[in-house]
């Protein structure tokens, strides 16, 4: 009987690239030319059963083909027949959970509009949509400002307390203000935007005004021999000017400035405590501050307690009941660039910066520190 | 049948038929076999509802494997010639689709993972382990090269992901510090 030989025992044995020419028939993984002799009889049941094997895979993989879009097509419906973030959290897991809770909103440092071009800088903008987006959720049914602030320029201050005043009366959700450390001038006009404001007993709050403060160096630029040249389309194009003393007439324009948006404040104060604006502008708000417990004798403030009483007051506000669900909507990349800018920001980087960029502006901001 | 035969050849005795197939039957049976492993894939991923539906959401899931194994080909095969072994990169490209049509056996594990059986990530690592045991069969094939180098060729591309996730990674690092200085 014939030997049956490995026809490419070594590489160097292996028929040429494309050496198989389009007639030729393939047995056993070498190429026969077409007028070959047929192979011996034993080679071809284990060919066969390959084959035979093949086949039936191939026509159990074709049912399984049409099943599997029998199933699809079937989990298809069912996901179109369910609310869609029911399905984003099904199918990711990435989505947090839709059970009803309190939306904690952290308003810390001084309030201005985003300058920087860090998108992880936190200015009024953001926090303003922060709180839009919040109040759009099903699930938040309360909103608790975290406030920590001692205020900053009356347009980003306003922005905030907007946000707030849509998310009251447009979603009618809730917004409870917890005062921390220092809740005063800009800080505290959010919070009387609020449904209710908590306070610890030894919060600083108030100081509810104005303030536009700039500097005259025009002493000091002379000493060094720096003299500024300023050519102006009108007599108040360079008000507040630090190059120059203020004249009477720019002294009342920027007062008459201070004192509409003193009344703006006044006004914004009034309608959230429920404060007849003469007794406010009598007794209250001279700029002033309060501890907290001096702040709830004259009705700037609710309750005093902590965060657990302003979250409690939120929830039963929010009809949760006490100590609800909190969502911190934190977003994992800004705190990371946050933790970063914070470590690098020791190297005093930040601190130039701000220095560099500071330039007088009317501001509700308690000036205290 | 053709695709079937070559397939039966390919099983039975991989290095003799790999060597002796035309590039035009060897480019068909690999054409065929992109084909069913981007249908079970797109299939197996429909049922979880990962990828949208219809044919565009297919075709390119179907462009996205192809150029997977184009690229995987490439390094496998420069890994290959680096290490003296010595085949043709389109040859093997077109062998990695015979490979693909190993993701066959995802459609009835995804049964099972519906079912709850098993997991559907198990079901999907099962599914790529046999894929890689196929082109680790093949590369043998095409290549003559022993077990170890072919498993370590079909490792390289990964290599390659890793290496350029983690230069990718350090640059973005030393990005973020510019950034925030």
């Amino acid at each position: 009987m014939e030997e049956i030989k490995n026809p490419f025992p070594e590489p160097e044995n292996r028929p040429q690239e494309g050496a198989a020419s389009e007639g030729d028939t393939i047995r056993h993984g070498v190429p026969v030319p077409s007028g070959a002799p047929p192979p011996p009889a034993q080679a071809e049941p284990a060919k066969t059963a390959t084959r035979l094997w093949l086949k039936v895979l191939a026509v159990l993989y074709a049912g399984a083909i049409m099943v599997s879009f029998l199933v699809i097509e079937k989990a298809a419906t069912a996901r179109k027949s369910r609310p869609a973030d029911l399905d984003l959290k099904k199918i990711t897991g990435m989505v947090p959970s839709t059970k009803d809770a309190v939306a904690v909103v952290p308003v810390y440092g001084g309030i201005y509009q985003g300058n920087s071009p860090h998108a992880w800088d936190k200015g009024s903008g953001q926090i303003a949509r922060k709180i839009d987006k919040l109040a759009a959720r099903k699930e938040v049914k309360a909103i608790l400002l975290d406030i920590n602030s001692p205020g900053g320029t009356v347009s980003a201050v306003q922005e905030i307390n907007a946000a707030i005043l849509r998310a009251r009366n447009e979603h009618k959700k809730p917004v409870v203000a917890v005062l921390g450390d220092v809740a005063a001038s800009g800080g505290y006009y959010i919070a009387a935007a609020c449904d209710k404001v908590v306070a610890h007993p030894g919060t600083i709050t108030g100081s509810i005004g104005v303030i536009f403060s700039g500097a005259n160096v025009e002493g000091l630029m002379k000493k060094i021999g720096y003299r500024p040249e300023v050519i102006k389309s009108g007599k108040f194009k360079d008000i507040g000017s630090m190059g120059r003393e203020m004249t009477p007439e720019e002294r009342r324009l920027l007062q008459a400035m201070i004192d509409d948006s003193y009344d703006q404040f006044v006004e914004v104060v009034s309608t959230g405590r429920n404060i007849p604006p003469e007794k406010l502008r009598a007794e209250i708000a001279d700029g002033r501050i309060y501890t907290g417990r001096q702040a709830l004798e004259v009705r700037l403030v609710d309750v005093l307690g902590d965060t657990q009483t302003a979250l409690d007051l939120a929830g039963e506000l929010g009809k949760l009941g006490k100590n609800p669900r909190v969502i911190r909507d934190t977003d994992p990349f800004s705190s990371i660039f946050s933790l970063l800018g914070s470590r690098l920001g020791i190297f005093g980087g930040g601190r130039v910066s701000e220095l560099i960029t500071d330039h007088p502006r009317l501001e509700y901001r308690w000036q205290g520190f | 049948m053709n695709l079937l035969s070559d397939a039966a050849d390919i099983i039975d005795n991989p290095a003799g038929s790999l060597a002796g197939l035309t590039r035009k039957r060897l480019g068909a049976a690999g054409w065929a076999g992109y084909f069913i492993g981007a249908l079970s894939l797109f299939a197996f991923l429909r049922m979880f509802m990962f990828i949208p539906g219809g044919i565009a959401s297919f075709l390119v899931l179907f462009l996205l494997l192809r150029t997977m194994n184009f690229v995987s080909a490439a390094s496998v095969h420069l890994a290959l010639e680096t290490a003296s072994a010595e085949g043709s990169a389109l040859r093997l490209f077109l062998a990695f689709g015979l490979a693909e049509s190993f993701w066959a056996f995802a459609v009835p594990l995804a049964f099972f993972a519906r079912l709850g059986y098993i997991s559907p990530f198990l079901a999907f690592m099962l599914t790529l382990l046999i894929v890689f045991y196929a082109r680790v069969r093949l590369i043998k094939g095409i290549y003559a090269a022993g077990s170890r180098k072919a498993v370590l060729s079909v490792l390289a591309p990964f290599y390659i992901m890793c290496v350029l996730g983690f230069m990718g990674f350090a640059w973005l690092l030393g990005w973020m510090i510019w950034a925030v200085s």
